[in-house]
């Protein structure tokens, strides 16, 4: 919303009381209405105001007008809110003329802080002076932020006082003058922090030094190197807390002609472990030639941990040299820095790293090796890696071509496609599985005929899940139902090995289509009762919609328990697939499953399903069922379920029955859940 | 480090620097490695807390989660919640040993504490993470990271002159999703890069409310901190409130923003400059209605001296947050809610499951943290990286305020208008000082 002045009008009583057709109000209007605000009061004016300022911009008229309304409100009656805001104001564009009005506030210890608001960013000299002279007669917080306004104004003129005010007594000036001297960092500052080195007071310590080291960054920015690194050193020294030592030595590093590298190196043979991090840190940034070979060549000096750090730095210079000194340590004895060099050439490396990395997997026995040494061949860029690991894969022994095969499947290499199929014809169970697994991801359906060659000249028979799974992830790549299901039922029907057809019925129940259903519903009478049994198996686990009817009437004839009770599971299942079917016929489909369901722990199962499935107009089909004692107590926690799903359905219905659930139900949580929907109902 | 080092390097050489860095793996075992040049006992990174509220809960249990860190002691002004970070501690480790600190500044005088994970209200991150850093402490702090482009040149220079790691909050470095779009960006993908448009939702408004007294066990004053004292008034304080007035919180510009202008200034490698130009409009709260003082909507462009042009938007609802990118032969974009990540050509999405690329081991932006802790590295998001960022938000809340457009020096850090340059910086209360 855009607040013009003239929007205030009708907000300001005052002006609101004066005489038909006012003028729109001025800037001295609205300010005395601005005078009055306190939280909670409209703030019509504020807004306006600041949309003056605004305008005010470029129209110095107005910006003299709405500065000395603005100095108006610091003076008279205002309220502390009011005056805040004037001082917010005045902080973006207050001139010399508002000056006097805001020193007024430096006489108050309670306006202090807003008069310094206006008072820090003030362009003018003048504004200083302010400060200087009310800062005698100010004590506590509010002499502190007049010594801290004056270093944020990096006010030169107040050193002299500063510097007295950083020996004086009250410490919280002191510290503050010491910081506001740092500020100000001209030479005389730099003079008086230098003067404090020579006598420090304990309470000090920590705001001298951070004075020191800006004064040392001072010097440092004019020029004089020397006299910089000399504090910068002085900083380094083993009295100073490990912070402001790093913070020196980092300092030092930027400082020195040769980017700090033989300070580095310093550091490194040195004692300061606290230092060493930073220094290994420095090696990443080092512009000299030959900088990775030369602390490549320190890694032998540097505990392990700070081994594990220079491979950090040199992977971030990332040049040939780093990267060869890295792979060097590929093999070290300990493991962490082993784990660290494999796990880096991850990222730093390409396909010359392979050979180094794939050994790792062929060779070791340690499992934190290997898995880093899997997860950088997973992360190497570039198709020429994954020829490389392929490659490798092809010379390695079983276990290690077995995990190898992983991390071409990780890396989606369709190439290793051939490589997989002739894999998965291997005696090895291991390398075989991880090439079903593979194929599974990564072939195609031209590819399904070998697949399905592979299924059938399987060695292992504990390979068969594996195998079938990857034929029907093919396969399911083919859009076509029908057409997705044909190589399968093509070889189903030239094979003899029952144990093969058994597996391609079992492949045929997730391709689906019709005519792998005609397949199926016809092996249902074959003569081998295992071909029968995983037909009808095949049939229970059908995944879509299109085998229920024929579910439901073998289920109807079905003389043996458990393949009922196979297929009834199998039909609920189907009833609960897919969103789009009409509900009515879900339910239909329920009532089905119930007159099926003769015995009661078939019925039990239907009634779960029904209740689990929110469908609505469920409870009519329970009624019947509450008579039975084998059943009743699982209808009644149906009964809870379904009116809970669908309070507003069958209420009469609902009544009654959640009534009896109620009195039947043995769970005290089912009772009160019961009445508390009963009574909701009423 | 040297703020403008970068811009001597070819964008290659950047490139391949900036990746080499990110990836390389600065897990370092606890039982190789020790803090201030002794193997600790524990060997864990020991934290303290500096603000626990909302915010803090909720990112807490990512550094929880972290084997190699020890919370022992909490602090936040109010007493309420200082006694359930107790608690929350306490039956974290299964002890009663978390201390518990109304003033922060004691917990920073403790020897024992290496770093500080700061959660507080924005208008704290700056300081509590000065005074953190003079202390010796390494740092998380939440984003925003400071309240005026001033504090945040502070904060970089601070945390620089004591060796200080810090890590900004922006976690989005350390998200699959966003690593994606930068690569995609930075290889090409969507051509060369024209345009960035990034949206954040409508801000609120916050209705009048009047004065009340201070409810016990807050300590108001250590809330305002280094706030010019005002009044306290439940509605500027409570739920969250405080981000939608100049004083305590810039709004979802620069509360919400800086998320997304970090996640450009990363991808186009500005982490050391910014745009040069500023320019919007937005639309202020009715102020017969309502007190707060921060823009509903807005509409802000800004341009970085190569020509590349970013929009930001500040509209729609919360979820409907996005970055884009959008280049002369397509687009990526992230989707902040949901995550998702859309692109034309759509072919550019295939990349996203190619081999040896590894998006979705992004890395942790904690395990980041803590890495950068014992290896004295830069984290993801340094302070340069982060005042950068929040730089740009803030630049387009002073062009908004100012209700002009503004040229920014990004070497000098200067605006070529005098009254925005005067808001570049904004006393602290004292004692408070940065």
């Amino acid at each position: 919303m855009r607040i013009h002045p003239a929007m205030v009008l009708c907000a300001l009583p005052l002006v609101a009381g004066a005489q038909s057709e006012p003028a729109p109000p001025g800037p001295a209007q609205i300010a005395s209405a601005v005078a009055r605000y306190e939280s909670g009061s409209g703030m019509e004016p504020l807004r306006a105001i600041e949309t003056l300022v605004r305008e005010s911009l470029g129209q110095p008229q107005l910006r003299d007008a709405l500065e000395a309304a603005l100095a108006a409100v610091l003076t008279g009656d205002s309220t502390f809110e009011a005056r805040r805001f004037a001082c917010q104001c005045l902080a973006i564009i207050g001139s010399e003329s508002s000056l006097p009005a805001i020193g007024g506030l430096l006489e108050n210890d309670e306006t202090v802080g807003i008069a310094c608001l206006a008072l820090a960013p003030h362009p003018s000299p003048k504004a200083s002076g302010l400060l200087l002279a009310a800062l005698e007669a100010r004590t506590g917080p509010a002499r502190a932020q007049i010594i801290n306004t004056l270093g944020d104004r990096r006010d030169a003129h107040s050193v002299p006082l500063l510097s007295k005010l950083a020996r004086d007594a009250d410490t919280a000036a002191a510290d503050a003058a010491i910081a506001a001297l740092a500020k100000i960092d001209t030479p005389p500052a730099r003079e008086a922090i230098g003067a404090l080195r020579q006598a420090p007071r304990p309470a000090l310590t920590a705001a001298l030094a951070e004075a020191s080291l800006r004064s040392a960054e001072g010097l440092a920015a004019s020029g004089d190197r020397k006299a910089a690194t000399a504090l910068f050193e002085d900083f380094c020294l083993p009295s100073r807390p490990a912070h402001l030592r790093r913070g020196a030595f980092a300092a030092l590093l930027r400082l020195d002609a040769d980017g700090g590298e033989q300070r580095i190196l310093d550091a490194l043979n040195g004692p300061d472990d606290a230092v060493k991090p930073v220094a290994i840190a420095g090696v990443a940034s080092l512009q000299s030639d030959g900088a990775s070979a030369r602390f490549a060549s320190k890694m032998a000096d540097l505990y392990p941990g700070q081994q594990i750090l220079m491979i950090g730095a040199l992977a971030s210079r990332g040049d040939g040299a780093a990267r060869d000194a890295i792979t060097a340590h590929i093999g070290n004895t300990n493991r962490d820095v082993a784990v660290a060099a494999i796990r880096t050439l991850g990222t730093l490396g390409d396909a010359s790293s392979v050979p180094a990395i794939a050994d790792v997997v062929i060779e070791s026995t340690d499992t934190e090796r290997i898995d880093a040494a899997l997860m950088s061949l997973g992360q190497l860029r570039g198709t020429a890696s994954t020829t490389a690991i392929l490659d490798a894969a092809t010379a390695a022994p079983p276990d290690a071509r077995a995990r190898l095969i992983g991390v071409l499947i990780a890396r989606r290499a369709t190439g290793a496609v051939p490589f997989l199929i002739q894999q998965a014809a291997q005696d090895n169970p291991r390398v075989a599985a991880s090439a079903f697994r593979g194929l599974a991801r990564l072939a195609e359906p031209k590819d399904l005929p070998a697949l399905l060659e592979l299924l059938v000249n399987l060695r292992h028979t504990a390979l068969e899940d594996d195998a079938c799974g990857a034929v029907v992830q093919v396969a399911r790549r083919i859009a076509n139902r029908d057409v997705r299901s044909e190589a399968i039922l093509a070889t189903y029907r030239k094979t003899g090995a029952v144990p093969v057809r058994c597996a391609l019925l079992r492949a045929l129940s997730q391709t689906a289509g019709t005519r792998a259903l005609d397949a199926v519903l016809a092996a249902l009478d074959d003569p081998d009762p295992r071909i029968r049994d995983a037909a009808s198996r095949a049939l229970a686990n059908w995944s879509d919609r299109s085998a229920a009817p024929a579910i439901l009437a073998r289920a109807g004839s079905a003389s043996d328990a458990t393949l009922r009770i196979l297929l009834l599971r199998g039909y609920i299942r189907l009833l609960g697939l897919g969103a789009e079917q009409p509900q009515k016929d879900v339910l239909a489909g329920y009532a089905l499953a119930l007159q099926l369901a003769s015995r009661p722990d078939e019925k039990r199962m239907v009634i779960a399903a029904l209740s689990a499935s929110g469908v609505p107009g469920a409870l009519p089909l329970l009624a019947p069922l509450l008579d039975d004692p084998a059943l009743q107590e699982e209808v009644a926690i149906a009964v809870v379920r379904i009116a809970r799903a669908n309070p507003g359905a069958d209420r009469e219905q609902a009544r009654s029955l959640l009534s009896r659930a109620a009195s039947i139900a043995k769970d005290p949580a089912q009772q009160r859940e019961a009445r508390e929907l009963l009574n909701k109902l009423k | 480090m040297n703020p403008h080092a970068t811009h001597t390097l070819s964008r290659r050489r950047f490139l391949r620097r900036a990746t080499a860095i990110a990836a390389a793996p600065m897990i370092v075992r606890g039982s190789t490695l020790g803090l201030n040049g002794a193997v600790a006992p524990s060997n864990r990174i020991t934290f303290g807390c500096i603000g626990i509220g909302n915010r803090a809960r909720h990112v807490m249990p990512s550094f929880l989660a972290q084997p190699d860190i020890v919370f022992t002691s909490v602090s936040d002004c109010r007493e309420d919640r200082l006694l359930s970070a107790k608690d929350l501690m306490d039956a974290h480790y299964g002890n009663r040993d978390c201390r518990k600190y109304a003033d922060f500044r004691e917990l920073l005088a403790r020897d024992d504490i290496d770093a500080v994970f700061i959660a507080t209200g924005d208008r704290w991150h700056s300081t509590a993470s000065i005074l953190a850093a003079r202390a010796g402490k390494d740092i998380y702090s939440e984003k925003p990271i400071s309240l005026h482009i001033g504090e945040g040149r502070a904060l970089v220079e601070t945390c620089r002159r004591h060796g200080t790691i810090y890590q900004g909050g922006t976690q989005r470095r350390s998200t699959a999703s966003y690593r994606f779009a930068m690569e995609m960006v930075r290889q090409g993908r969507i051509g060369q890069l024209r345009k960035v448009e990034i949206q954040v939702w409508t801000g609120p408004a916050i209705p009048h409310d009047r004065p009340a007294p201070v409810p016990a066990g807050w300590d108001y004053d250590m809330w305002l901190g280094p706030v010019q004292w005002r009044p306290f008034v439940p509605g500027r304080v409570n739920g969250g409130n405080w981000n939608y007035f100049w004083d305590t919180g810039e709004g979802p510009i620069v509360g919400m923003g800086c998320h997304y202008a970090d996640q450009m200034q990363w991808t186009l490698g500005r982490d050391h400059t910014g745009p040069v130009e500023f320019e919007g409009t937005c639309e202020w709260p009715d102020p017969a209605k309502f007190m707060s003082d921060t823009p509903l909507t807005a509409e802000i462009r800004c341009r970085y001296e190569d020509g590349i042009t970013a929009v930001m938007y500040s509209r729609g609802t919360f979820k409907e947050r996005y970055i884009r990118y959008i280049g002369d032969e397509g687009w990526i974009q992230v989707d902040d809610e949901t995550n998702a990540v859309t692109a034309e050509p759509r072919s550019i999405l295939d990349l996203r499951a190619t081999a040896g690329v590894g998006w979705d081991n992004a890395g942790d932006h904690v395990r980041n943290l803590l890495d950068s802790i014992r290896s004295r590295r830069p984290t993801i998001c340094h302070p340069e990286a982060a005042h950068r960022a929040q730089t740009i938000c803030q630049a387009i809340n002073i062009g908004l305020r100012l209700g002009r457009k503004l040229r920014w020096d990004p070497a000098a850090e200067r605006f070529d208008c005098e009254e925005a340059n005067r808001m570049i910086w904004r006393e602290p209360r004292a004692p408070w000082r940065v």
